[in-house]
This record gives structure tokens, C-alpha cells and sequence, in this order.
């Protein structure tokens, strides 16, 4: 028990060691402890509120289908149903014109659970409106931020008997935290104008005290069908199917997976200062050993100290995380004060025990296994040699290579060398650092390379969303549309489409992701998904997927591949073709008219047009005609927007991760500086003799300082390929992982990534801590002392 | 001409914690120049620590410390330093050579430290030959017995003919045979008109010295 009691006061004694060692292990355990939080969390408030808002499922029909509906989910077992009835209409406000939800004041809660009035007062009469807005709903230009009460609103919508047009005085401004019937805003009144009544969209909810949502939601699609029911969108609400959380938790890969990497260096630190501290303290080693002490013993005195100062570390991260992780997650992830406090009431923060214990055992267990390191040099140390010399040991033997320079310079290079344990360190911990700014650059390298293809391959200039104001309109939307573009003269060629989107299990394990199905109705699909292999399809059974979906899956032509329907049930295709498309988020199908997979009568309701431009139109004129005019009174447009709006968006995007991995560099930076200062710190003080001879001789403490600069910049070298491979992997599973949010683009491995201005940040801020803690020993250093030993 | 080494009334205190440690009570002496200089007593009479301030290594808590004319107990850390490469040759107890250089280069060091014009190799070469370790230049100190490793920080102290030898218990950590040896190399350098001062607590080792100071408790109680 003396060598454990010994072990543990190296707790102490070697106070530098331990707060080094602590600092880093609540530093990565804190970030990858925050964000597994955050991401259990951000879960569990998107899950919560919709049910809340929701239900388990939802059906969408026509206002006038409404009780039947409500009673087809009552026949199923729900155990309470809810309707919301909004109505699509035309909004202008200034000179912006936008589609938006009109909604009833009284409806506003059960579209947004967490919602409150940022400015005004509540529309109270008729000519009366409030604007409602989402928080952080910047996206595209649709953020409605700029609204203020005492504007002027303009509201058209379609009723059977025609148009219908009507002024409003905007009094409030509502924000909330879930979007409105998929909507970022939604226009509200104090009661909905009778010519409208009738004419909504009703989003019947359903709660189930029993039953599982997705068998229910398969039998209601079926029954829906058998009773004549128009269904505009079913949509089931579970944690694991909930396309939200789905995306969110992508998006938070880009975070999580190269902020999991710093867990690394909780087992580097422990590994290669513990091993040079056994060479420091060899002779005390020795002695140990001579006394006859056994490994398990010597693991009490080399590995226990370790442990102990890892498990301080995590209890001290534990705490942290403890008391201000909510404090963090609202003011970042939610902002908004006033939302932030009102979802904090109705759904806390929960401290989920498993995620906060998850973090500290992986730190524990990569301290533990970085301290068996130390133990593994103890147990082989040779006793006799170790008690008869006075010198700090080398592994082996320098070679003799007759190096140029200074023989300071020599002695540098050489110790790296012959000391493998502190090579190995600082090769890791620096390859670590630049693995991860390096997957950085290839991720964005990626993304540009997307950016590029749009510029100056992809033919599309404009897309165009449309959608009826009318439930049922009199002619389908993409007929209307079809003959709007065909025959336009501007028009070189367009892709008019039909799509559905649905979560679905992909196949060989592949994971669960949010897809869209596609069918081309009108126009030539090589201008929206121009084919690099293959053909398109032509019969049910056979599918045109992206080239990233297939690059992603792992399949080529010919291979077949089983996929979640919209309609529910699985649905096994043939992959008869590989298209590149602007809608990359990587996972789309495209299959044919008559596949009977889709919910809704393909272009009855909505559709979508690409177009491709004759050279010298101007895309934005054109598109600005295209959503303003010719169009029949019950269609408008959804969104429509130009090559360039698209590239710009993804340049926001670029930028954001770049910004995002930024962060997560610093960080890495932070936690390999203290890794390479740890290490070398421990060195410098395990070399304290050899530095009090080269400073006794007349040498300057700059030299020294140099040499460690020399071994930093000669363990960066070592580090080059290790880095290259490490950033691949690890840009290859943030690519993965973060597919179904970004998109999936397989990064490509290049040399050049090593270069960028971000890795010689974050390389400039490990050095400066690294070799700041040489310079702190050196100011330590008691010449006298250290030569009289 | 002025002594190689005058020590004035010089105290030296060391702190560690909170005790204080009076190593040094107000020693005074003076060695001329090319003489060869023991300084004797038991262990922790304060013999190394009159070596480290003589080598400016170190400075007096209280006192003067002249060697080879300049006041250096006054001086900063750098200019002591950059002192030091020029005029001091040092030999430790426990060899300390630099385990990363071989016995050439080990020798080189303090050469290329002080600036030494002239062909640093064969001048290193030369002094391991002096020293009898001629054919083990390529030898890392690992690969030397104690005896050797002594020899070639002699040679290392040599190497840039620096006016003041010191040497710290050169011959502790040695057997007879390689005692004896160290001590006649000693002596050789001294009779090249190099002032030569070495500590130590052996009295055999003091029979041939042209001067011995004994220390006891921190004071020098027979010159």
C-alpha cells in the first residue's frame, strides 16, 4: 500500500503533470461531453415539441375531408385527435412576395408549442394581422426579421368562386421555435374570412396511447386511399424517424466527429510524458524494482497517478458540463431570450446521466490505456545498469549519420531519435492537430468542388417551386407550368418534376437518412439530372440514383437496392442509371411516372421546374417574370431562385464550416499544445542535468529552447503522412456523417490540404503552448542544483 | 598581474522551502594564476558551490567574486554566460556529457560554444589522443566506460584553451587506477601555464597540488 499511497502523492508532488493532464481531459471531455448533450437534447426538444404540435402522426387532407379524416384516426386506436386548419396564400409585404400559412391567432400555439410576441400587440379585429416567424430562420433570404407592426400587408389567396384579395395592418410580431405547416413564418389572423372557410389545408393530428406510429401511419395510408381521402402529406413523429432530429443530428456530425478525435490526446499525454518520466525518475525506478516490487506494484507507482489525475479531470468536467451546459445550449443554439426561456420551462435540460458518464469512461479509459505505456517502459527497465549510471538512458543508440549545422542542432535531432517515446508523442499528438484541419480543407475542398460543378457544368440557371392555392385545382400544376415554359422562346431546355420526400433505412446497414423521390413529368431530364452513367428509367422497378448516393451505398449499375416508400412498405429497385444533380444533398431517386410509390397524384398539386436558359437572358429577370406573372390565380410560386442564389447558398454553408471547423481547430490546438507542452515539459525536466551542462558551458537558454523548436518542426515532418491519412478518415466520416445535412460528397485526399492558413494557425498556437512550457522549466531551472546532483 | 581567482568575505545562502541553508560563511582566498589549486573537505563543506561560483555558474548571496580580473559576482546571467564560454573549463562529477554527441563532437562543443578559430576537429582529435582515448572519437558516452567518459570531459575542457580549469570532484565516481590518471592530466594542464582549482575529499589526490585550501562548514580553515 506504501507504493500506491507513493503513486498517489506524484498526485501532488508532481503538481505541473497533474494540472497539464487535468486541464486536457476537462477540456476534451467538456467539448465531446457538450456536444453529445447538446445533440441529446436538441433531439429530444424537436421530438417533444412536435408531438406536442403533432401528435405521433399527422395527416394532411383538404379542409373538406377534415372529419372524415379525424374519424379514420379515431378508428385506429388514437386516443386524441386534433385538427389545425391553415390556408396557403399569397403574402406581400414591402416588395417582397412570398407563399405563407394564413392561421387562425387561436391555431398559433399548436403550429409553434414554443412561441411568444417579440413586438406590437395581438391582432385583435378584421384588417388586423401578426406576422409569426421562426427563430434562426435566415436561410435563403426568407427570414421576415425585418417586419415591424404598423406595416402594411397584402394577402391574396384562391377560392372556387375566385381570387380573393385583402389588405392588413400588421399590430404583432410572434417568434417561436418550430416552423409553421413547414413554413419559416405563417400570417395570423383573429379569425379566418369566410370566403376562405372550406378551402383550407387541415393537419389532422393523432395521439397514441398504444400502438406503434409507423404500423398505424401504413394501414391509414391504405385506408385513406380505400375511403377516397386526398392525402397531401402523412407524417410520423418518432424520435428515430423524425427527419428534423434526423438532420440536426447530421449537422451536428460535422462537430462531434472531429471534436471526437481530442479524445485521443487524453491517452497521448499520459503515454509519452509517463514514459519519459520513467526515464526521469530511473534510479528510484530501479531501486523499486531491487526492493523486488512486481508490476502490478510498479503500475500503482507509473499508472495510479495517471488515473488519478484523469478522473479529477472528469469529475471536474462533469461538474462543468453539470452547471453550464443549458446556459451554453440556449444562448447558442437558441439565442432568442424570451424562446430560450420558454423552452426551458416547458422542456428543461436534461442531464442525461449515460451521455455525461459516456465522455469521462472514454477519457478514463484513454488515460488508463496511455498509462499502461509508461508501465510497459517501467517493467523493462535494467536494474543493475539503471542504479550504476548516472546518465538519463537513451532507447538505443543514435545512428552515426554525420548531420551538417551546429552540434546543438545534432544532439537535437539525435535525442529525438534515440528517445522513441517522445518522437511517438508528438508525431501523434501533432498528427492529430493537422488530421483535423487537414479534413477541413478537404471537406471544403469538396464542397467548392460542388460550387464549381454548378458554375460551370451544371446547365440549370433557374428553379422554380409551384404550388395550388387550391385544394383541388382545375388543371394539374405542372401541366399549367409545362405550357408556360415550353413554349418560351428563352427556354433552351427544362426538366419539370415531381418529387416526394420520406425517411427510409437504406440498405446493406448503411443507416437511416431523409430521401427524395423524383419523377420526371414534362421536359428533358438531362437538363435537372444530367446521367454520367446509364439511363434513365422507364418502367416501375428501376431507379436513376445520384452518383454520391451510390458512391455512399457502395453500388453501380445493375445492382438493385431496397428502400422505405412514401407509401409506406419497402420498395426494391434497379439502379439503371447515375445522375450529378443541385439537389446533393446526395440522396435522391429518380423513378418513373408510374412507379406508384408516391403519395399524392405526381404534379396534381406541386411540381417543380429546372430550367436552362438560351445564352444572353438574364436568369434573374427571367426568374423574377416566372414568379410574378402568367401564372393562373390558384398557382404561386414556392420559392424560386437562380444558379447564383444557389452558389451563394452554398458558399454560406462552406463558410459556416469553415467557421464551425475553426472552432473545433482551435480547440484541437488548445488540446495538442497542452499534449506537446506536457510531453516536453516532462522531457525538459528529465533532461534538467544535460541542459545545466550546455548552459554551464556557456550555452543560452535560447539554444535549448531551439533545439526543442528543432525536434517540434522534425516530429511536424514525421507527422506529414500520418496527418494526411488521419484528415482523409476522418473528412471521409464527417462526410458520412454529416451527408443527409450537407450533402455527401466523397473527399478527395490531397497533399495541398496540409498547407492551408487554418492548420498553421492552429500549428502556431500547439507550438507557441508547447514550447512556452519548455521556457517555464528553463526560467525553473536551478543550475547549481541540478549540476551538484 | 592580477590572481586567477580572489574570493572576498563571500557568503552563499540556498532557500529550499522554507529552510535556508548557509553553505558558504564568509569565505576568502586568492589563487595565483598557473598554479594548480586543490580545495579540500568532507562532502557538503561547501567545495562545489565554491567551484559554481568561481565558474559563475552561480552568484554569492553576500561578497566578491573576481576571477581573472573582472568582478563577475556582480554580473547578469548572460554576460556571465557568454563569459564563461571564453575562460572556463569545467569538469563534473558525474562526467555530464551531452549523450546525443560523440567523444568528438562532446569536445567540439565547447569549441564551437567559445567561438575557437582554427580546425576544431584535428584540435579535438589531438586532445583525445592527450587524454588516451585516441580511436574511440566516434563513441557515444554510452558506449564508454566512467573512466573514459571522465577523460573526454577533461579533453572537453580543454578543447578551448580556456585560461581557468575547474573541476568538481573529477575522480568521486572513478577507480584508482583511472583516479590517478585524471589527476595527472590535471596536473599537465596546470604546468601549461592554465590555472587549474579542483575540489575534492580525497587526500590522496592532494599530494601534488602547488596549493590546498581546506573548507569546513562553509568556512576555509587552512590555506
Amino acid at each position: 500500500m506504501n507504493i500506491a499511497r507513493a503513486g498517489l502523492r506524484l498526485v501532488y508532488k508532481k503538481k505541473l503533470e497533474t494540472i497539464v493532464l487535468i486541464i486536457l481531459v476537462v477540456l476534451v471531455v467538456f467539448q465531446h461531453g457538450f456536444l453529445e448533450l447538446t445533440r441529446y437534447n436538441v433531439g429530444y426538444h424537436i421530438y417533444g415539441q412536435l408531438r406536442d404540435e403533432m401528435g405521433d402522426l399527422a395527416l394532411i387532407v383538404p379542409e373538406a375531408k377534415a372529419g372524415e379524416a379525424a374519424s379514420l384516426l379515431e378508428d385506429l386506436g388514437a386516443s386524441r385527435v386534433e385538427a389545425s386548419t391553415f390556408y396557403l396564400v399569397k403574402l406581400s409585404i414591402g416588395n417582397k412576395t412570398m407563399l405563407a400559412p394564413l392561421i387562425a391567432l387561436d391555431e398559433l400555439g399548436r403550429f409553434s408549442a414554443v412561441a411568444a410576441l417579440k413586438a406590437g400587440s395581438p391582432p385583435q379585429g378584421p384588417g388586423e394581422a401578426g406576422i409569426y416567424t421562426v427563430v434562426a430562420s435566415g436561410a435563403r433570404g426568407m427570414s421576415l426579421d425585418w417586419v415591424e407592426p404598423g406595416m402594411e400587408a397584402v394577402i391574396q389567396a384562391y377560392t372556387p368562386r375566385g381570387p380573393l384579395s385583402m389588405s392588413v395592418n400588421i399590430t404583432g410580431v410572434y417568434k417561436g421555435f418550430s416552423w409553421a405547416a413547414g413554413y419559416p413564418y405563417a400570417i395570423v389572423l383573429p379569425s379566418i374570412p369566410e370566403a376562405l372557410v372550406g378551402q383550407g389545408v387541415v393537419v389532422v393530428s393523432a395521439w397514441l396511447d398504444t400502438g406503434d406510429p409507423e404500423a398505424t401511419a401504413e394501414r391509414l395510408a391504405s385506408l385513406a386511399k380505400e375511403r377516397g381521402i386526398p392525402v397531401y402529406g402523412l407524417l410520423v413523429n418518432t424520435p428515430e424517424r423524425n427527419p428534423i432530429i434526423m438532420l440536426v443530428k447530421s449537422a451536428f456530425n460535422l462537430l462531434s466527429i472531429p471534436a471526437s478525435i481530442m479524445l485521443a490526446f487524453a491517452f497521448i499525454l499520459p503515454a509519452a510524458a509517463g514514459t519519459v518520466s520513467v526515464f526521469r525518475d530511473l534510479r528510484s525506478l530501479a531501486v523499486l524494482r531491487a526492493m523486488g516490487a512486481s508490476i502490478a506494484e510498479l503500475s500503482l507507482y507509473y499508472t495510479l497517478p495517471w488515473l488519478a489525475r484523469g478522473l479529477i479531470g472528469s469529475i471536474i468536467a462533469a461538474v462543468l458540463l453539470a452547471l453550464y451546459s443549458d446556459d451554453i445550449y440556449f444562448k447558442v443554439f437558441v439565442g432568442d431570450s424570451d424562446i430560450a426561456r420558454a423552452m426551458a420551462e416547458a422542456y428543461g435540460f436534461k442531464l442525461d446521466p449515460a451521455t455525461l458518464l459516456r465522455a469521462s469512461i472514454i477519457a478514463l479509459a484513454m488515460v488508463l490505456a496511455g498509462g499502461l505505456v509508461p508501465l510497459a517502459a517501467a517493467s523493462r527497465v535494467r536494474v543493475v545498469e539503471a542504479l550504476r549510471s548516472g546518465e538519463l538512458p537513451l532507447a538505443w543508440i543514435p545512428p552515426r549519420i554525420p548531420l551538417p549545422g551546429p552540434l546543438q542542432l545534432r544532439s537535437s535531432l539525435r535525442d529525438l531519435a534515440a528517445r522513441w517515446w517522445k518522437l511517438a508523442g508528438m508525431v501523434l499528438a501533432l498528427g492529430l492537430l493537422w488530421g483535423v484541419s487537414a479534413a477541413l480543407e478537404m471537406e471544403t475542398g469538396s464542397l467548392d468542388s460542388i460550387i464549381g460543378f454548378l458554375e460551370d457544368e451544371y446547365p440549370v440557371d433557374v428553379y422554380a417551386g409551384f404550388i395550388s392555392l387550391a385544394p383541388q385545382p382545375p388543371e394539374p400544376v405542372y401541366s399549367a407550368i409545362g405550357e408556360i415554359v415550353a413554349g418560351d422562346p428563352r427556354v433552351q431546355g427544362y426538366t419539370l418534376y415531381y418529387s416526394e420526400s420520406t425517411v427510409t433505412d437504406l440498405p446493406r446497414g448503411h443507416g437511416r437518412v431523409f430521401m427524395t423521390y423524383i419523377t420526371v413529368l414534362q421536359g428533358d431530364p438531362r437538363v435537372g439530372f444530367p446521367l454520367e452513367e446509364g439511363r434513365y428509367p422507364q418502367q416501375p422497378g428501376e431507379a436513376a440514383i445520384s452518383k454520391y448516393m451510390a458512391a455512399y451505398l457502395g453500388v453501380s449499375l445493375g445492382d438493385r437496392i431496397t428502400l422505405d416508400s412514401p407509401v409506406g412498405g419497402r420498395v426494391e429497385l434497379e439502379v439503371v442509371g447515375l445522375s450529378v444533380s443541385m439537389l446533393n444533398n446526395g440522396f435522391y431517386v429518380i423513378v418513373a411516372p408510374d412507379s406508384g410509390i408516391f403519395q399524392a397524384e405526381p404534379g396534381l398539386r406541386e411540381a417543380i421546374v429546372m430550367i436552362d436558359l438560351e445564352d444572353g437572358v438574364d436568369p434573374e429577370g427571367y426568374a423574377r417574370e416566372l414568379k410574378e406573372a402568367g401564372l393562373p390565380p390558384y398557382i404561386t410560386a414556392t420559392q424560386v431562385f437562380i444558379r447564383e442564389d444557389l452558389v451563394d447558398s452554398l458558399r454560406t454553408m462552406t463558410s459556416m464550416v469553415r467557421v464551425f471547423y475553426s472552432g473545433i481547430a482551435l480547440l484541437t490546438a488548445l488540446a495538442a499544445g497542452i499534449a506537446l507542452g506536457g510531453i516536453l515539459m516532462v522531457d525538459a525536466s528529465a533532461r534538467a542535468r544535460e541542459h545545466g551542462v550546455l548552459l554551464a558551458m556557456g550555452s543560452g537558454r535560447i539554444h535549448i529552447l531551439l533545439g526543442y523548436l528543432i525536434q517540434a518542426l522534425a516530429s511536424l515532418a514525421t507527422a506529414a503522412p500520418l496527418a494526411l491519412a488521419l484528415g482523409y478518415v476522418t473528412a471521409l466520416a464527417t462526410a458520412r456523417g454529416t451527408a443527409l445535412a450537407l450533402g455527401y460528397v466523397p473527399p478527395t485526399p490531397s497533399v495541398g490540404a496540409l498547407a492551408s492558413s487554418l492548420l498553421w494557425g492552429s500549428l502556431l498556437v500547439s507550438l507557441a503552448i508547447a514550447l512556452a512550457a519548455v521556457v517555464l522549466h528553463l526560467r525553473r531551472l536551478r543550475l547549481s542544483e541540478v549540476l551538484r546532483e | 598581474m592580477t590572481a586567477a581567482l580572489e574570493f572576498d568575505n563571500v557568503w552563499k545562502t540556498y532557500k529550499t522551502g522554507k529552510i535556508e541553508e548557509e553553505v558558504l560563511r564568509g569565505v576568502s582566498f586568492t589563487v595565483e594564476r598557473g598554479t594548480f589549486t586543490a580545495i579540500v573537505g568532507p562532502s557538503g563543506s561547501g567545495k562545489s558551490t565554491i567551484i559554481f561560483l568561481a565558474a559563475g555558474i552561480d552568484t554569492p548571496t553576500k561578497g566578491t567574486v573576481r576571477v581573472l580580473g573582472e568582478e563577475i559576482s556582480g554580473k547578469g546571467e548572460s554576460w556571465r554566460r557568454k563569459w564563461r564560454r571564453r575562460n572556463i573549463g569545467i569538469v563534473f562529477q558525474f562526467f555530464h556529457l551531452v549523450p546525443t554527441l560523440t567523444a568528438l563532437e562532446n569536445v567540439i562543443l565547447s569549441m564551437e560554444l567559445a567561438g575557437t578559430p582554427g580546425d576544431r576537429k584535428a584540435r579535438a582529435r589531438e586532445l583525445l589522443e592527450f587524454v588516451g582515448l585516441g580511436g574511440k572519437e566516434d563513441k557515444y558516452p554510452s558506449e564508454l566506460s566512467g573512466g573514459e567518459q571522465q577523460r573526454v570531459a577533461l579533453a572537453r575542457a580543454l578543447a578551448h584553451n580556456p585560461p581557468l580549469v575547474l573541476a568538481d570532484e573529477p575522480t568521486a565516481n572513478l577507480d584508482y587506477e583511472n583516479k590517478v590518471r585524471v589527476v595527472k592530466l590535471l596536473r599537465e594542464a596546470a604546468s601549461e601555464g592554465r590555472t587549474v582549482v579542483f575540489a575534492t575529499h580525497d587526500p590522496e589526490l592532494v599530494q601534488g597540488a602547488d596549493r590546498i585550501i581546506r573548507v569546513l562548514d562553509g568556512r576555509v580553515v587552512e590555506e
